[in-house]
């Protein structure tokens, strides 16, 4: 057993009245909530839903373009991370260092005005954000990568090549498949805080969710029950996620 | 395109106050997050059913509601002026990522641990504090350090509330002189910077967990 | 440690390396006309407000309406091609003429030396004059509030920070983001006085309805003009802008736009201190598209 199971086998279990009670007591402080906000200018925020939601079908388009990108970069970072020659590995370190450090606006921002200076052509907001996101994805994800790597056992790729595969079979069709299924709780909560990422990239021009909020509430000043809804829909779409991670794997986060 | 860094040397006053803003900002919301959340993450793996289900209950509306909104909620809808606003929105944002963090941290020290505490005669109280915690903090340190560096990361949302932090300067610079490039790099160095910083200090503290356990 | 140190203090190195390497990479040069530019790609990239009642904004239906947008049309219809417009806010509107996303930035803009040493200016297209918000009850006079304890409220990077530091110049001004946020501060009392543009002020009171209570609109103590921003040193495009804002002037197109939006005639004269040169409405050249 582990020893998340172990200790949960020590504490006392729920009964299922204290179960009841406590979805009782949740509904009702939901209840709540919608009373109280029952005054706002819902009005204006149902007139432009459509605007809103085109917004957050954006943030969205946005967050699964930089996953893709972000984990397709992050397998061959972490390869290299591993296996590269000395100079190269350094590289890649400290790149993913930087990136890691660096405030995810600035990234945006920076990637926007040094696209054009280094291709010489001008670059489009959605293409910079895009990058942006994709590339601090990356850099999250090749260590999630490298520790989804390091913990296939090793008798798995002993069998591997025992069996007669060459170690690059080895590695693409039995190490990597096992390695990404362990990933995956660690994709989608990083999904989730690019999702919340996609927020900055109004800064070049991107009309995603947070901006639309920002663009209906200048121009019909219901800051109120605009944010609330903000909130609300944040708190539905990352929590969403949040839930199915901690299903897949409840000792996710002691990685992270 | 030439860039011009004269530019960042005439600000510099502006740039500087801007970054011990931000400086002063991460230390406190570190301070605070990190005492929160790990009294939050206690709670939450070793309370009892109600204080389970709230700790919880709260850590998933703190980590999804972006803190922009807590942000505007404590200074426009509770009145809270703007510094004590920011601190308390990064603060309790952060808090409920730590208390994961030391919720997980709690559970991965194998229970024999505990049981061999009390059977040695510690009460519950002495074993949790000289036995668990002092094991967990080990496990916890790297995961910590990226949460302290998201607090950096996240104290540039004080601009939203008129408070003239580095990213607010940064801003300034671009739109007085329209040197974006060189404002932006500049920012950057220095987030990095006390990221690094931060990152030096828990390995250090790290270093230090590891010779009192050897 | 001593290596972890290293590698984070090289990263830095790096980054600052990186940002001058940037400085001697080649940028994307204007070799032609925006005007050359446009005909060729068949579509005007207009960059409008989509957050500035009522020059720009954004209609419940999600279209973009507004003095700025309508006159983009305009220019799109002589020009003979299609229009895109392009939001831009007040931290974008000069990267994105500089790097090309937009042709022309028909927004908010003041005309000053700074802004027009690295971009271009049209002719004034529209004067505002500065007025003061304050909270009921307040005095209206502006000159009250020129050095004196009160807290100013502006948005951050606009004209009225640099303008009212002139006419008060100890000022405790407090920057925010969004204009929102900036009426919400003054109806809760953490500024106390905010300059904004009339047509602005009027449409915040129009769009807080009954909310509008608490504020009263003061008296004005600049007249701002604003001009259409374009990119450098690029005269062909510049000569064809204003000479088509002066047809427009010049057909009535321009005022009752204008006056559609503004709610009042244009008061100014267009151009040339108002003198619209003889024969505006036959082409000057063969390649000016009309």
């Amino acid at each position: 057993m582990t020893a998340a199971a172990l200790q949960q086998a020590h504490r006392a279990p729920a009964t299922r009245a204290q179960e009841r009670l406590w979805r009782l007591l949740l509904l009702a402080a939901l209840l709540g909530v919608v009373w109280s906000a029952r005054d706002l200018r819902w009005a204006e925020v149902w007139a432009s839903a459509g605007f809103l939601l085109s917004g957050l079908a954006t943030s969205g388009m946005l967050a699964l373009a930089a996953i893709s990108l972000g984990a397709l970069a992050a397998v061959p970072l972490a390869l290299a991370r591993m296996h590269a020659p000395a100079g190269l590995r350094h590289a890649v370190v400290m790149l993913i260092e930087l990136v890691r450090a660096t405030p995810e606006l600035l990234v945006i921002f920076w990637l926007f005005f040094a696209l054009p200076a280094v291709t010489g052509k001008a670059v489009s907001g959605w293409t910079a954000a895009v990058a942006a996101l994709g590339l601090i994805a990356a850099a999250h994800l090749a260590e999630v990568v490298r520790a989804g790597i390091v913990t296939v056992p090793k008798g798995q790729w002993d069998a591997a090549l025992a069996v007669g595969l060459n170690p690059r079979q080895a590695l693409f069709h039995v190490v990597l498949p096992q390695a990404l299924r362990n990933m995956l709780p660690a994709l989608i909560a990083q999904l989730v805080s690019l999702f919340k990422a996609t927020s900055l990239a109004y800064v070049v021009g991107v009309i995603e969710f947070f901006r639309a909020v920002s663009i209906v509430n200048n121009a019909v000043f219901a800051p109120y029950a605009l944010y609330l809804t903000l909130a609300a829909v944040y708190l539905l779409c990352c929590g969403l996620l949040t839930w199915c991670v901690r299903r897949l794997d409840p000792d996710y986060l002691l990685a992270s | 395109m030439t860039l011009d860094w004269h530019v960042i040397w005439e600000y510099r006053s502006d740039l500087l106050q801007g970054f011990v803003l931000t400086l002063q900002l991460s230390l406190v919301a570190i301070a605070g997050a990190s005492l929160l959340g790990t009294l939050v993450g206690c709670l939450r793996a070793s309370g009892g059913f109600l204080a389970r289900r709230l700790t919880a209950l709260y850590v998933e509306l703190l980590r999804n509601i972006p803190i922009v909104v807590k942000l505007f909620l404590a200074h426009f809808i509770l009145g809270i002026d703007a510094l004590p606003a920011g601190i308390a929105a990064l603060i309790l944002h952060q808090s409920a990522y730590v208390a994961d963090v030391t919720a997980a941290g709690l559970r991965s020290v194998p229970s024999g641990q505990a049981d061999a505490a009390l059977a040695l005669g510690l009460s519950r109280r002495r074993s949790f504090s000289l036995v668990v915690l002092p094991q967990a903090a080990r496990a916890m340190i790297p995961p910590l350090t990226t949460q302290y560096t998201q607090i950096v990361k996240n104290s540039s949302v004080v601009m939203l509330v008129a408070l003239q932090e580095l990213t607010f300067m940064t801003q300034r610079v671009e739109h007085e002189t329209f040197r974006g490039l060189e404002a932006a790099t500049t920012a950057t160095i220095l987030y990095a910077a006390l990221a690094l910083a931060i990152a030096a200090a828990m390995a250090s503290v790290e270093r230090a967990l590891e010779r009192r356990a050897a | 440690m001593t290596s972890l140190l290293c590698r984070r203090v090289l990263c830095l190195v790096i980054a600052l390396g990186v940002g001058a390497a940037a400085s001697f990479a080649a940028s994307p040069g204007l070799a032609r006309s925006t005007l050359d530019v446009i005909r060729e790609r068949g579509k005007l990239l207009a960059g409008v407000r989509f957050d500035a009642p009522p020059n720009g904004y954004v209609s419940p239906q999600g279209e973009i309406v507004g003095f700025g947008p309508d006159l983009a049309r305009e220019l799109a219809r002589h020009l003979g091609v299609e229009l895109e417009l392009v939001q831009v806010t007040s931290k974008n509107r000069i990267p994105l003429l500089q790097s090309g996303q937009i042709d022309a930035d028909i927004g908010t803009t003041t005309p000053t030396k700074t802004r027009d040493e690295v971009v271009d200016f049209s002719y004034v297209y529209v004067v505002d004059p500065t007025l003061i918000l304050v909270r009921k009850g307040d005095s209206t006079d502006p000159a009250d509030y020129f050095d004196s304890e009160r807290r100013v409220g502006a948005l951050q990077g606009s004209f009225y920070v640099g303008l009212w530091r002139q006419h008060s110049p100890a000022a405790r001004i407090l920057e925010y983001q969004e204009l929102p946020e900036l009426v919400v501060a003054l109806a809760q009392g953490k500024v106390d006085v905010v300059p904004t543009m009339r047509s602005q002020a009027f449409g915040i009171l129009e769009a807080l309805g009954e909310r509008a209570e608490g504020l009263a609109v003061g008296e004005a103590f600049f007249e701002d003009v604003m001009a259409i921003g374009l990119r450098e040193n690029d005269s062909d495009w510049r000569d064809w802008v204003n000479w088509a804002l002066q047809r427009l002037w010049a057909e009535g197109i321009y005022q009752a736009l204008y006056k559609k939006h503004y709610r009042m005639d244009p008061p100014f004269a267009l151009g040339d201190a108002g003198r619209l040169q003889p024969g505006v409405d036959k082409i000057a050249q063969e390649r000016d598209p009309w």
